[in-house]
């Protein structure tokens, strides 16, 4: 079915801050396939493929997967925004975004066939996540390995904004050194390294005609299954769906669980699960549009803020950072709650 | 080059470009006579709004108020190269004295929200809530969810702050009509105060059941609708009442009254048909279509009748079937006309020269269109 121009994607939260219709998905639709002008290949761009227009498309076309493949049609003809490209040489030469020491990743030697894969941003920008699950892991009694500087970007943001290749690079390293260490299970922190893992990969490796046979979790589906209840009594938490967790992997009850597991009690912002918002940093948006970036940000922590809980919880090392540089309340991953909880039951033993 | 009023304005043509359609799919004869706007503003106060007509009028330039272009009646289809004059910077909204005052491009569904949570509920609201804006709905006079225990919007406006060419006015009682249902060709509207209940539970229930059957149970309902999908989905919803798990599915899919049908569809036909004489048309449409949507209001109800094809005479002949049921098209917009003689003596006083929203309420496009085909022929 075509675009019915019903502007129900309109919704997006970048056009309600910017207001012009070439920045709204249905302006966007109009434009396929169409020559666009400078002013509109940026205009394209600002969107953080949170895939919100998706939910309510009337014609239920597939969004996400409109932009993210006309993003890289733009690449392919050299119309890429400049961070982007700054990302993509970095992610090249150095295995990262941030032309960080590749040395700084998280390194467990094990024999376990099940691989800790943190991701850029919970190794080298929020380490305390990183930190924490290890932690938390170990607590559980879970033999598993971390891969220290052999493991590279999973190439999420490339695929988001329009670096098939060099996405394909990255992936070709990881499956290369996984299948090294005999990997059989991934535990990610990051919903982007999941989503692209669990879906990019496999399809990457069909192109490549590479055998793809690893089994991937998101942390919070471990936990959710593996962690006793706790019952500890604590206060009031809000919890943010990651967008690549919940609307793009449908995983928006686990992380929930594990918090009423430990003994909060969540009180629920008014755009939650499927009408979560973007934190403001998905799809290369912060990178390349940083004023939009936070303005949604500010938007998301309001919108915490009016529930009156006490800490803003989520499930993503990229929305913790995004948050943590303005919210006023407390911002804590999933697993950072998790561990501080089992360390206060270890305690009271 | 233009001085253009120091308010947000965009003049890129590929943006303006953008600007020049709604839901309206427009049928290939007619897209020869759209044309791409001069600029599209975006005002933020009633300064920027009284800036922006003093221009049009000093150039003699068409103005076109819009809100979110849901409507599926061409109402901002420049059909003159014009100034867009785009609402969804003016968005503010309070309740005073248990009434609602917005400003235009307030979206329904956000209001809803944010009052429901100080004990208040918009009466009646479009199924398009989600996106669509108070201005546009009221300059559309549109029917939707509690229409049938509230009517139309018509019935709720209390009051309306408009701006034209001669300033800003207050406009309420019987004036209100020269406004609202005028898809803008009279004035921009700036606020609205509009009537508003007491945000008492609802208990939603769904039946599958024929139509016959459904159109017995609607008396003191607070919404009732009928859709005729992949199944036959009658929708109940009565302040304290019962719910029903379907009740409930159906409600949150009352904003997506599109979705849901066997098959793909090209374009649809909306009419309002006396209660009485609900099941007789439906029957009759039922040769052309059997995919239908059904809200009930006071007394007559709006029917949305989806087709498979995009041929605009199926669309007119369910138009013509509904007039023999002593019904009417559910919009004016681009393609019917407006037959008021006093609307028509105050729209010459106030606009002399058509520059609010030209060409519009006159069913300019049919003729256009029986014009080109009695050329081709
Ligand atoms: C999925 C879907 C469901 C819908 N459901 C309903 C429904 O239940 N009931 C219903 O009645 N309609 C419905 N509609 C049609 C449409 O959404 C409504 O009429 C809607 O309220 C129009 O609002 P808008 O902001 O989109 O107005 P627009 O489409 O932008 O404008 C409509 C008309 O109003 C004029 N206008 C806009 N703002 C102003 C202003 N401030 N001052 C003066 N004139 C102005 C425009 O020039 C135009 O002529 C639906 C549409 C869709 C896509
Ligand atoms: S929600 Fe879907 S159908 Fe509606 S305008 Fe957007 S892309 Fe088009």
């Amino acid at each position: 079915m075509d675009c019915l121009r019903c502007a129900y994607c309109n919704i997006c939260p970048i056009y309600r801050i910017e207001g012009w219709e070439s920045v709204s998905p249905r302006g966007k639709i109009q434009l396929l396939d169409k020559k666009l002008s400078n002013r509109l290949v940026k205009d394209f761009y600002k969107c953080t493929v949170c895939g919100l227009c998706e939910v309510v498309c009337q014609s239920k076309l597939e969004l996400t997967r409109i932009w993210e493949e006309n993003r890289a049609k733009l690449v392919k003809s050299k119309k890429y925004m400049p961070a982007h490209k700054k990302i993509a040489d970095a992610v090249l030469l150095y295995g990262n975004p941030y032309a960080a020491e590749q040395e700084a990743r998280v390194l467990l030697n094990s024999p376990s066939n099940v691989l800790y894969f943190a991701g850029c941003m919970a190794n080298f920008k929020v380490k305390n996540i990183a930190e924490c699950t290890v932690k938390v892991l170990k607590l559980l009694g879970l033999e598993f390995k971390v891969a220290g500087k052999s493991e590279v970007c999973c190439g999420s943001t490339m695929l988001r904004t329009g670096f098939i290749d060099v996405a394909e690079k990255l992936f070709l390293k990881n499956v290369k050194n996984w299948q090294k260490m005999n990997v059989e299970k991934i535990i990610t922190s990051c919903p982007g390294c999941y989503r692209t893992i669990k879906s990019n990969y496999p399809k990457i490796a069909e192109k490549k005609k590479i055998d793809f046979n690893f089994e991937v979790v998101h942390i919070t589906q471990f936990l959710e299954r593996e962690l006793k209840k706790l019952d500890l009594k604590l206060g009031t938490v809000t919890y943010h769906d990651p967008c690549h967790l919940g609307r793009h992997s449908k995983v928006y009850e686990e992380p929930r669980n594990i918090l009423k597991k430990i003994g909060y009690k969540i009180i629920e912002m008014e755009r939650n699960r499927d009408f979560s918002i973007c934190c403001g940093a998905g799809g290369g948006l912060r990178a390349q549009f940083p004023e939009i970036s936070e303005k949604i940000t500010l938007e998301r922590i309001l919108e915490a803020e009016s529930t009156g809980a006490e800490t803003l919880v989520t499930s993503c090392p990229f929305c913790v950072y995004q948050f943590s540089k303005v919210s006023r309340l407390k911002v804590r991953d999933v697993v950072e709650e998790v561990y501080s909880s089992m360390r206060e039951v270890e305690l009271k033993i | 080059m233009y001085e253009f009023p120091n308010v947000r304005v965009e003049v890129d043509p590929e943006v303006c470009k953008l600007y020049r359609f709604d839901l309206l799919k427009v049928p290939k004869p007619f897209s020869a006579f759209i044309r791409t706007p001069l600029a599209v503003f975006q005002p933020e106060n009633v300064k920027d709004l009284l800036e922006i007509l003093k221009f049009a009028k000093k150039r003699n330039l068409p103005l076109i108020p819009r809100g979110a272009a849901t409507s599926a009646y061409g109402g901002v289809v420049p059909l003159k190269r014009s100034l867009i004059v785009d609402m969804n910077r003016m968005k503010n909204f309070e309740v005073e004295n248990g009434k609602l005052i917005a400003e235009s491009g307030a979206v329904w569904f956000e209001i809803e929200r944010k009052i429901n949570k100080k004990g208040y509920a918009l009466r009646v609201y479009p199924t398009s809530a989600l996106v669509s804006t108070v201005g546009g709905w009221i300059a559309q006079n549109g029917y939707g969810i509690g229409s049938l225990a509230y009517g139309s919007i018509a019935e709720n406006v209390e009051w309306l702050e408009v701006v034209d060419f001669e300033g800003l006015k207050k406009v309420s009682g019987d004036e209100l009509k020269f406004y609202v249902g005028a898809y803008g060709t009279t004035g921009i509207i700036v606020k609205a105060c509009v009537k508003l209940r007491k945000n008492n539970p609802l208990g939603v229930e769904a039946f599958e059941t024929s139509i016959d059957k459904a159109v017995e149970k609607i008396d003191n309902a607070y919404h009732a609708a009928y859709k005729n999908a992949e199944k036959k989905i009658f929708l109940l919803a009565r302040e304290d009442g019962e719910s029903n798990d379907l009740g409930l599915k159906a409600w949150k899919e009352r904003f997506f009254p599109l979705t849901g049908y066997k098959s793909t569809f090209s374009n649809f036909s909306e009419v309002i048909v006396p209660i009485e004489s609900v099941v007789d048309f439906l029957s009759e449409v039922e040769k052309i279509s059997k995919h239908y949507q059904v809200n009930f209001a006071r007394g007559e109800a709006t029917i949305l009748i989806i087709l498979q094809s995009r041929n605009i005479l199926k669309a007119l002949k369910i138009i013509k079937i509904a007039e023999k049921y002593n019904g009417r098209p559910f919009g004016t917009g681009i393609f019917f006309k407006r037959k008021d003689k006093d609307f028509w003596d105050f729209k010459k006083k106030i606009d002399p020269k058509d520059l609010l929203n030209p060409k519009k309420l006159k069913g300019n496009l049919i003729l256009n269109f029986a014009g080109l085909i009695a050329w081709i022929a």
